[in-house]
């Protein structure tokens, strides 16, 4: 499996996963809406706390808008 | 039709290789006049006959759940077993589609809990976000899968991160037992392919989570 880089959520993001059914056993699968208006889709968030990238994508987490579960 | 093996060719299926994730397709002989006929084998221990009803039969197996048609299945005794490559009716690629169209357990009948059945969570932390502690519960919208199935796996050496299509890369280390009460209902199926992985895992979805104090216990994996 390639190397992710491991991206600690907002307590707040990581409350709303909590509200969010899961994707599957102890993930959800997500579009990032940054607030620059870009969209980073399908991505894995584990324990709905834990987003898991690609080490080619930079972010940073304070520029996330929201997430949508698909 | 459905049968179930004895515990000793259980132990016989589980020396053969797999066909697919979580099933087989074996030629053996039954009956006192050795019978060949073919088979469908889900989880090394229940068998369907290989008709042209059994791709129904699979699906029943879904809706009904698996312990519940393990439960009601008569036991069948096979002889001279060995692994074929298909089934006359019931094609490897029919089964895949089946399986990645229909089978997870979104997609199931919602059931009642029977107060008795006891689910497990695997997850690689500790701190499981969806295991409410203070509660002891499972919060809405959480999978697991059956604390049958989590043995099976542990006990047959199977990654979990495979049977479950989970997209950790990193190892389940722990896993929360629940008990949901016979007022909670769940949705039981069979893990699609998914994160590059293939699935084929029992899981059951519980969209309104489990009731205050089912959560049992965490332990390793």
């Amino acid at each position: 499996m390639d190397e992710k880089q491991k991206i600690l959520l907002s307590d707040e993001l990581t409350k709303q996963l909590v509200n969010t059914p899961e994707t599957g056993m102890g993930y959800h699968k997500v579009d990032i809406y940054l607030k620059n208006g870009e969209i980073i889709k399908n991505q894995i968030v584990l324990n709905c706390s834990i987003l898991s990238l690609e080490k080619s994508i930079n972010i940073n987490i304070e520029n996330i808008e929201k997430l949508v579960v698909l | 039709m459905i049968r179930k093996l004895r515990t000793s060719q259980i132990q016989e299926l589980l020396r053969l290789r797999e066909t697919g994730m979580g099933y087989q397709f074996i030629e053996a002989e039954t009956g006192y006049y050795g019978t060949k006929n073919k088979y469908l084998v889900l989880n090394s221990q229940m068998i369907i006959d290989d008709t042209p009803q059994i791709l129904n039969e699979v699906k029943n197996v879904f809706k009904g759940g698996y312990r519940t048609m393990l439960f009601s299945a008569s036991e069948v005794e096979l002889k001279n077993i060995r692994l074929v490559e298909n089934l006359s009716n019931y094609r490897v690629k029919s089964f895949s589609a089946s399986a990645s169209a229909q089978t997870g357990a979104i997609h199931q009948q919602v059931k009642y809990a029977d107060g008795v059945e006891i689910f497990t969570r695997l997850s690689a932390f500790e701190d499981d976000f969806r295991v409410d502690t203070v509660n002891k519960r499972l919060v809405a919208g959480s999978f697991s899968t059956t604390f049958e199935d989590y043995q099976y796996c542990k006990k047959n050496n199977i990654n979990p991160v495979e049977r479950y299509a989970l997209p950790n890369d990193e190892d389940i280390k722990w896993v929360f037992h629940v008990r949901p009460l016979k007022t909670d209902t769940l949705q039981r199926g069979i893990v699609e392919p998914a994160n590059n992985q293939n699935g084929g895992g029992i899981e059951a979805y519980f969209a309104n989570g489990t009731a205050n104090n089912t959560f049992l216990e965490k332990t390793a994996y």
